[in-house]
């Protein structure tokens, strides 16, 4: 007799590497965001990055309830599909997927732009600028699709640091330049529009952006259940420490005195178009004494490095996301194919990286929103697959209470809907209304993300039908699925034994609960 | 003049706390059931390298534990003795002169001595004689206060009625301290524990 296939343990990310799997995403967007929004909110920045960060917050736990549930590569996508079935796991997918093909372009475009730093000549040829825009997207699509891996060593080590580097720029800008006085004059004098306010906030939660990272390496981390709750909640917290103080410190620092004689804030100053792709590395500069100097030289090698990182993890995260929706038969099977060559999925790398060229080319039609452009579409999609992931948390604490949950998004109302037992946080109700106010922040302020973001959903439903339609499958409802078996399997690969156990006598309860008279 | 704001100050002793705990809390996570066994066998191990008895006999063969004593006990406050134990016949006194046997016993301590040299360990070399293997280990053991004894593979002439062979049997039966046996899978040689023929030199 032929023996049972035995689960393959695949555990090599271990604490850290699961951190700076998502810090190497989410690490980046600071470096993204702080110059982008204080050119919008100006004043209100703080308030702008604050009132994401509460989002934020909500979103991350919600991500850790459910990776830490769910150990699986999918992420959101899967979460959302588990929960809702197909269609709208689809739609999560595809906008984590715009997410993703954003991620290259936009992170491309600042990996120039903190390069720009040391060579300034680069920010009066712009076609020079947008080449070499290209040109690192080229390379990762490349290094990509003949199979160099990214190494999780030097994910870990630029990781160590960033984080090291970002709280001597915060500690040492506090103590030397700051001054709250300065921060509440700001605050009174350059206070934005409502319109302005509501899209700074949009514009806020891509700093925040890449918690799915550490859900896509959840299939490979070690002790998953554990580990993943600790890891997102202490990228939760760096993340929202440094976006906070950031804005925080931007609004109180001293005015700038240029060349010209003239003398601006120093929010005006990171945030204008001239340096808002390298605001930390300006922000960092205008510290005074040897710390400034050596700040000028280091801080734009370690942005361009990290955001170069972020914008790897767009090639490869695109390319997980398509997989896993392919195995789910949600996108075509062509998406799980590997060069025989290469042994990568080479076909899908270039099929994403090319969208991303196309908003790229897009992005610099625009001329000088060609950031905002890029910028508008990355809050769409991460508002609307964050506004699913947050139902699916809340149906599956219903449809599926029985799988064991290691952590558990706080304030819990037990309830029971339709018949079913469970519970609803609270704080999944206030994620959940603050995701949809940013969803609707973004399509009543943006106007490029108001017509971009929706037609490419809407265009991704029309594939989305057409496959399914020519392969015989149901396009609204979705297809069978074992799902008992597939966690079973999921909890015995990642080695959860004790969790499995749990699962097991949870399933047995329900079933003998169903089956009784 | 740089002045610093106390407000500032503190808001940057504040970052750095924030990070610092953040840090801390997520690096120390708590250890699951497998992790704790594992901590826990390590832990015992580190104990149990005290102090190490390896015994070798005309029947007794411990090279390669002597290896795996000498890797375990390296980097450790450990204390490794390599004791040959030469039985001599009823039919001959004690002291009497056994000069094939002491050459064996000199031959197998000497290359003792090279395995945890090459281990990085200074070792202690003894040999004594007794009637039978068992009490004499005993007697080594108690006057060496070993944490453990080690008996390598072992090979008798004729079968005695105990399986693991009498000396071990002896010393199991009679002895507090810890043993580790090596368990031979075969008696060609061709075990992991087993020295084996020694490979040819190349001319």
């Amino acid at each position: 007799m032929k023996a049972a296939p035995v689960a393959e343990l695949r555990r090599a990310v271990t604490t850290w590497g699961s951190y700076s799997w998502g810090y190497a995403d989410v690490g980046a967007d600071i470096y993204v965001a702080l110059g982008v929004v204080v050119g919008i909110a100006a004043g209100a920045a703080n308030v702008a990055f604050a009132f994401a960060g509460i989002v934020y917050v909500c979103i991350g736990l919600a991500y850790t309830e459910l990776a830490a549930a769910y150990p699986v590569a999918g992420g959101g996508q899967f979460f959302v599909m588990r929960a809702l079935g197909d269609f709208i796991g689809f739609v999560a997918g595809w906008a984590v997927l715009l997410d993703f093909t954003i991620d290259i372009a936009l992170f491309a475009w600042f990996t120039i732009g903190y390069i720009s730093f040391l060579f300034p000549w680069l920010v009066t040829h712009q076609l020079t600028y947008f080449i070499c825009v290209l040109a690192t997207t080229a390379f990762l699509t490349v290094l990509n699709g003949v199979g160099v891996k990214q190494s999780s060593r030097l994910n870990e080590l630029v990781s160590v640091l960033d984080v090291v580097t970002e709280t001597i720029i915060l500690v040492s800008a506090f103590l030397l330049v700051w001054n709250p006085q300065v921060l509440l004059h700001t605050m009174q004098t350059h206070w934005p529009t409502t319109e302005n306010l509501l899209k700074g906030v949009s514009l806020a939660i891509i700093s925040f952006v890449g918690l799915e990272s550490i859900s896509h390496a959840a299939e490979e981390t070690r002790r998953p259940t554990t580990v993943i709750p600790r890891t997102s909640v202490a990228l939760i917290l760096t993340i929202l420490i440094f976006a906070l103080s950031y804005s925080n410190l931007v609004l109180g620092m001293s005015p700038i005195h240029l060349s010209n004689g003239t003398t601006v804030p120093m929010f005006q100053y990171v945030g204008s178009t001239d340096n808002n792709d390298k605001a930390i590395a300006v922000l960092a500069s205008q510290i005074p004494g040897v710390l400034g100097v050596l700040f000028a030289f280091y801080v734009p090698m370690v942005g361009a490095l990290l955001v170069l990182i972020s914008s790897n993890s767009g090639v490869f995260g695109a390319s997980r996301i398509a997989y896993s929706m392919a195995k789910f038969n949600v996108l075509p099977s062509w998406f799980q194919r590997t060069n025989a060559k290469t042994r990568t999925p080479l076909g899908t790398i270039i099929c994403f990286s090319g969208i991303s060229v196309i908003e790229l080319v897009a992005a610099y039609l625009q001329g000088t929103q060609a950031i905002g452009f890029l910028t508008d579409l990355y809050a769409f999609g991460a508002a609307l697959s964050y506004t699913l992931v947050f139902a699916a948390l809340m149906t599956l604490r219903f449809t599926d209470s029985v799988a064991p949950r290691r952590f558990k998004m706080p304030w819990n109302i037990p309830l029971t809907v339709a018949g079913r037992k469970g519970d609803l946080s609270l704080l999944s109700v206030v994620g959940m209304i603050g995701i949809v106010a940013i969803l609707v922040f973004t399509l009543l302020t943006h106007p490029i993300g108001r017509i971009a973001g929706p037609t490419w959903v809407i265009l991704g439903i029309v594939f989305y039908a057409i496959y399914r339609r020519k392969h015989g499958m149901p396009i609204l409802r979705s297809l069978k699925r074992d799902w008992v078996k597939l966690h079973e399997h999921t909890l015995t690969g990642a080695g959860e034994i004790e969790m499995l156990d749990e699962y097991r006598a949870g399933v047995a309860a329900e079933r003998a609960a169903a089956n009784k008279p | 003049m740089l002045a610093v704001h106390p407000v500032g100050a503190v808001i940057a002793t504040a970052i750095v706390a924030a990070i610092s705990s953040t840090m801390y809390r997520m690096l120390n996570a708590p250890s699951n059931r497998a992790e704790q066994i594992a901590q826990h066998a390590d832990r015992q191990a580190k104990e149990i390298a005290g102090d190490v008895l390896v015994v070798f006999s005309a029947d007794i063969h411990s090279e390669v534990l002597m290896a795996l004593a000498a890797r375990m006990a390296k980097g450790r406050q450990a204390q490794l003795v390599a004791l040959y134990v030469i039985e001599v016949p009823y039919t001959l006194p004690i002291d009497a002169e056994l000069p094939q046997q002491e050459r064996e016993a000199l031959q197998v301590l000497t290359a003792a001595e090279e395995i945890g040299r090459k281990a990085g360990l200074e070792i202690q070399t003894r040999t004594t004689r007794d009637r039978q293997t068992g009490p004499a280990v005993i007697q080594a053991a108690r006057e060496e206060s070993a944490n453990l004894i080690v008996m390598g593979t072992y090979r008798e002439s004729r079968y005695a009625g105990a399986p693991m062979g009498q000396a071990i049997e002896y010393v199991l039966s009679q002895t507090h301290t810890d043993v580790l046996i090596g368990v031979s899978s075969s008696m060609e040689g061709d075990s992991m524990l087993s020295l084996g023929p020694l490979p040819l030199r190349k001319k």
